[in-house]
């Protein structure tokens, strides 16, 4: 009778943990914003782990300074939590996006942080960072991936503001125009032309400097074609 | 000197990504064809793009999950959760031990009160019990007997006499009172015998007797009709174990419903 009742008692109070434990990743986005515009902060966490890691990334690479970038993802999540109010339904992740990008924009112009002259000097910087790192790569892996980590930024800091943007969350982080346009709040016009400007502007800076690439994103033959336009 | 091409960059740009309209599509492979250095110049952006599209993602230093203390210093409003009432705080506490409480108050009262003891004692007594058996005993038995058993003649003078013995008797064993009615039926046969002898003093008093006989006759019967206070039905103890064993069930249930059940709705 005692183990019976122990049985029944232990099931239920493992039912109870899975439930627990299962139930935030159970609920859908839409439950969650919902739930988070009720003052709910817990449901807005979950967001914040869900969406977390492309906010930093879209920071860091229009910020170019990880604890900067680091910082501004930060005071997006805040800001992001005090208007969720004003989101009326949608795709979150660009009015998210649009939001990070805007506080990147303000600690830009806050900072006014110097463009970097030289590549070298960049490169002078950079120290190991352990968040390139992947336990499991090799170590010539790991250095070519943070040279080719190190000359894109590096490529991208040489862009304006908005060119850096509309690169980042289209080329880097794969948003299609469409939601482009929604996260940087222009039209869809102006993500194309932006989006050429820049992609133009990099490969003129990649070309000059394509000796820093991994022989693999080598553009093609110079001397190809130059001697195709003879 | 910066080429110029009949495609311009913004168009290219666009054809990577084939959001062009079919128009526009047939325009730049026509061109491709015809201009060999757009070509190459559509695969320096390509490259371009694959490059930004291999770019490492890194991973976030830290959990960006903010504390109310963030929101709050930062004008926003958070909802606080409902702060639960005394008895949600404390009943699934308090269920358990009383629940616990009353389990020991059963087993104490099955294994302490009187009923049980008694019980279990004329069993271990057995026919002694039986053999200790009073004259008073027989005239409870009588008493308990059919009225046509009581209308009988000899019964009418030595049962006064043994009223008021019975009655001390009584008093002495009442504590064994549960012991006599389970092993009432044994004792019958000797009260049998006792009424039968009583019926032969009575024969041998009635002639003493004489006129006064019919006095002596109405007290058996009074007696007989009106049952001591002793033998009235004492508190029978074992209802206190019926009620705290049913008690124990009601409180198990609830401590279930007041612990897993709510904690299952949550």
């Amino acid at each position: 009778m005692t183990s019976k009742n122990t049985y029944f008692k232990a099931k239920l109070a493992f039912k109870h943990t899975i439930l627990i434990v299962t139930k935030p990743l159970l609920m859908d986005e839409s439950k969650l914003i919902v739930a988070a515009q009720n003052g709910d902060l817990p449901a807005f966490n979950q967001l914040v782990l869900k969406h977390q890691t492309l906010a930093y990334n879209v920071a860091y690479r229009i910020l170019g300074d990880p604890d900067l970038a680091a910082d501004a993802t930060q005071d997006a999540f805040i800001k992001a939590y005090k208007a969720l109010g004003s989101f009326h339904g949608g795709a979150f992740k660009p009015w998210l996006l649009r939001i990070v990008t805007n506080t990147c924009y303000d600690y830009l112009r806050s900072a006014k942080r110097k463009p970097t002259d030289s590549l070298d000097d960049e490169l002078d910087r950079a120290e190991y960072n352990p968040r390139f790192r992947d336990k499991s790569e090799e170590p010539g892996s790991y250095v070519e991936r943070k040279e080719l980590n190190e000359v894109i930024q590096w490529s991208i800091n040489q862009l304006n503001e908005h060119q850096r943007a509309v690169v980042v969350l289209v080329d880097i982080h794969g948003l299609s125009y469409e939601e482009a346009s929604d996260a940087l709040g222009v039209s869809l016009g102006t993500v194309k032309s932006r989006l050429s400007r820049a992609r133009a502007r990099l490969r003129d800076i990649l070309q000059e400097h394509q000796e820093l690439l991994p022989q693999q994103y080598r553009f093609p033959n110079r001397e190809r074609v130059s001697a195709i336009s003879q | 000197m910066k080429q110029t091409f009949s495609i311009p960059d913004e168009l290219l740009s666009a054809y990577i990504d084939r959001q062009v309209s079919e128009a526009e599509l047939r325009r730049v492979e026509k061109a491709l064809l015809a201009e060999p250095t757009l070509q190459q110049h559509l695969e320096t952006m390509q490259a371009t793009v694959a490059l930004l599209n291999n770019a490492p993602t890194l991973a976030a230093p830290r959990a960006f999950v903010l504390s109310e203390n963030q929101v709050l210093a930062a004008g926003g409003r958070v909802k606080r959760a409902r702060q639960p009432s005394f008895w949600e705080r404390w009943l699934p506490r308090l269920m358990p031990v009383a629940t616990a409480f009353i389990a020991i108050l059963f087993i104490f009262a099955f294994v302490t009160l009187p009923s049980q003891q008694v019980a279990l004692k004329s069993v271990s007594l057995g026919d002694a019990a039986s053999s200790v058996v009073t004259s008073q005993e027989a005239a409870v038995i009588v008493t308990e007997m059919p009225v046509a058993t009581m209308d009988m003649q000899a019964m009418e003078k030595p049962a006064p006499r043994a009223v008021p013995s019975q009655a001390r008797s009584l008093e002495e064993t009442g504590k064994e009172k549960e012991a006599k009615s389970m092993n009432a039926a044994p004792a019958k046969e000797p009260a049998v015998m006792q009424a039968q002898s009583a019926e032969e003093a009575a024969a041998a008093t009635s002639d003493e007797a004489g006129p006064e006989g019919e006095k002596v006759v109405e007290t058996p019967q009074e007696t007989a009709s009106q049952p001591s206070p002793a033998f009235t039905p004492p508190f029978d103890f074992s209802l206190i174990t019926w009620l705290l064993g049913i008690l124990l069930i009601i409180f198990i249930f609830l401590t279930w419903r007041v612990t897993f059940a709510r904690s299952r709705k949550k």
